[in-house]
């Protein structure tokens, strides 16, 4: 390359020390981990078909998927409603309830989980409330099973969904949905017409963020969830520190990998095919 | 020629932060430095901070050696240092014995110089040619005191869901289970290993519906019993003694507990082995086993530990000749030889 470098040339370089470090710090040890299932200890397929003969590994690796599913699922509706009030709110409102969003960040994931403990307990404060407001008499199974992993992690996952939703709807111009409106679109047909294909990017954003957080999801399942809640995750940490199975637990690993990059290229898909539906030929923003 | 002197500026700088780096990972190691130190890698927390008051301590004041202390406890980083030839550990803590007989056997473990440490007072089980007992503790039935009169003494009434009513709960993992698994369909405690797995599950097969939870975390049981989340629960002994010292009414029934030990090993290729062998020596002596099981109320393997600790205190501990007797040691050789074919049978049986 000539130097003096031409001006854009320059800013190029700027990314190279982040490049370098994702290179380092992700990028080899991936490329180890895949040789590491291949070849441990020489080229073989017996990892794989460890993982594929024995039953109770699939059972897992399908748990932890529809678990991911369903958690981003029920982040999503939950959280769109926030992100579009905080966005849509006077800016001083805003200002008020960004912290509600933000702060369980700064809490450490144990201690909310065993918070969900106390609350959602046999004689914890939800249940006991109900007893002594009349409208149960038995003392309702809302944690150590599915119901407690949902709460867990959407908790947890929340913030995740809100933010990067919030981020893409505050720079949405609201005065399109007041055109919208003067060009006889109801409110409803209004949101669905313009501000929610406009929002899109943080819609795809904000799944993608929560379900590959929630597939690697360790702690609150193994605390609030039942016996037929276990997560590949705790299956990758018992090979890797109590096994010493490396090779095995690197088969785990590239085959949830691969299913992630798999639903992600499925997803991405189906939202094409819905925005070729919706007539609206941009990626990104518009 | 500005930008070539900006340039020569990072490059120089580039290199200087690489120098200081490789120092940082100790490459240039100073050598002469290593006849007067031991690295020692424990659990941290709490007992990292006992240790270094009743062991560290005094073992730099009585041989002047500087012990250097980490706090990385894992069987895989044992493996990887030893295989890539970058042993840091002049000591490390094996979470299990079952470890020290795994490590063993791939040679990542230096034999210990039983002319060295002292043997004649220490618990026999504990003493492995690879490994020596760090800490004991045990997976013992818990309960709150409100129910006493009213519940289980042993594994049989604790399966026996009828005369004794209330909410179980269980370790999530195979160890210790199926011990009690067995004990609950008759055989006696001395007779338990070698397990006979399948007896073992169909035990468990009849208790699975009762169990509420499936703990995973110790912390867990102590948790569900102060709560009232379950009435009888299996649990370490240790996270029960904590509950009653801040005044909760739980108690534990040592008869039947599955008594377990973490071990020390020192890595092979350790930089300071000598230096290591006179800190295993210096730390299984009875008055420093007994200081520290004053603060952390898991006890080291010498028996005479007791002779330096108020019996009111000992007996809450798992290795009190009283509660020692009434418990069975694990068996790690039958569990390493077994562990895989029992993981995976339990993590099928326990999904299902």
């Amino acid at each position: 390359m000539p130097w003096p470098l031409p001006r854009t040339a320059h800013l190029h370089l700027l990314v190279l020390p982040s490049l370098t470090l994702v290179v380092v710090v992700f990028i080899y040890p991936l490329v180890r981990f895949l040789s590491l299932s291949l070849f441990d200890p020489t080229l073989t397929w017996s990892h794989y078909e460890k993982m594929f003969t024995v039953p109770v590994y699939l059972r897992i690796l399908w748990t932890t998927l529809r678990i991911s599913f369903a958690v981003t699922l029920m982040t999503f509706v939950l959280g769109y409603p926030v992100a579009f009030l905080l966005a849509t709110t006077k800016s001083s409102k805003a200002a008020l309830l960004l912290p509600l969003v933000v702060v369980p960040f700064w809490t450490s994931l144990l201690v909310r989980t065993y918070a969900w403990m106390v609350l959602l307990g046999r004689r914890g404060v939800v249940n006991e409330l109900l007893i002594w407001m009349g409208l149960i008499s038995q003392p309702l199974a809302l944690i150590y099973n599915r119901l407690g992993v949902y709460i867990g992690m959407i908790h947890i996952l929340l913030p995740f969904m809100i933010l990067p939703l919030y981020a893409v709807m505050r720079r949405i111009d609201l005065t399109l949905l007041r055109a919208a409106q003067n060009l006889g679109a109801g409110p409803v047909r209004a949101f669905w017409r313009v501000f929610f294909p406009l929002s899109l990017p943080g819609v795809v954003a904000g799944n993608v963020l929560v379900f590959i957080i929630a597939l690697g999801f360790f702690v609150t399942p193994a605390l609030v969830g039942g016996r037929e809640d276990r997560m590949i995750a705790m299956l990758i940490a018992d090979q890797i520190s109590t096994y010493l199975d490396w090779g095995f637990a690197a088969a785990l690993a590239v085959s949830l990998l691969a299913a992630a990059f798999l639903l992600l290229g499925l997803y991405r898909f189906v939202l094409l095919a819905w925005r070729g539906w919706a007539r609206l030929a941009w990626f990104g923003r518009p | 020629m500005g930008q070539a002197t900006r340039r020569e500026f990072l490059r120089s700088s580039a290199g200087a932060a690489l120098v200081g780096t490789a120092a940082a990972l100790g490459w240039p190691r100073d050598t002469e430095a290593a006849s007067s130190e031991v690295v020692i890698n424990y659990s941290g927390g709490d007992a990292g901070e006992a240790m270094r008051e009743v062991y560290f301590n005094p073992f730099e004041k009585e041989t002047g050696i500087k012990v250097i202390f980490t706090s990385d406890v894992d069987f895989g980083k044992l493996k990887a240092m030893v295989t890539s030839g970058n042993v840091e550990w002049d000591v490390t803590e094996l979470e299990g014995l079952d470890e020290v007989i795994i490590a063993a056997k791939n040679g990542w473990l230096e034999p210990l110089d039983y002319k060295v440490i002292k043997t004649d007072d220490l618990i026999r089980e504990g003493v492995h040619p690879y490994g020596i007992a760090l800490a004991y503790y045990s997976t013992v039935l818990a309960y709150p005191k409100r129910l006493e009169g009213k519940r289980p003494e042993n594994w049989a009434q604790f399966w026996d869901v009828k005369k004794f009513p209330g909410a179980r709960a269980l370790g999530s993992y195979p160890w210790a289970n199926l011990e009690f698994a067995v004990m609950a369909d008759g055989v006696p405690p001395n007779k338990v290993y070698p397990i006979d797995i399948d007896r073992a599950f169909r035990s468990l097969d009849r208790i699975k519906a009762h169990i509420k939870v499936w703990w995973k975390a110790g912390a867990q049981p102590a948790q569900m019993l102060s709560d009232g989340e379950v009435d009888f629960t299996s649990a370490w002994n240790g996270r029960i003694f904590a509950l009653q010292q801040k005044g909760v009414p739980v108690a534990i029934e040592w008869n039947q507990g599955v008594l377990h030990f973490s071990s020390s090993g020192i890595p092979k290729g350790a930089k300071n082995k000598e230096n290591a062998m006179k800190f295993l020596a210096f730390t299984t002596r009875p008055d420093r086993e007994a200081a520290f099981a004053k603060v952390i109320p898991y006890p080291g393997l010498n028996r005479s530990l007791y002779k330096y600790l108020d019996p009111s205190y000992g007996v809450n501990l798992p290795t009190y000749p009283e509660n020692l007797k009434k418990q069975v040691t694990q068996n790690y050789d039958w569990w390493v030889k077994n562990r895989e074919k029992v993981d995976l049978r339990w993590n099928e049986w326990l999904t299902k």
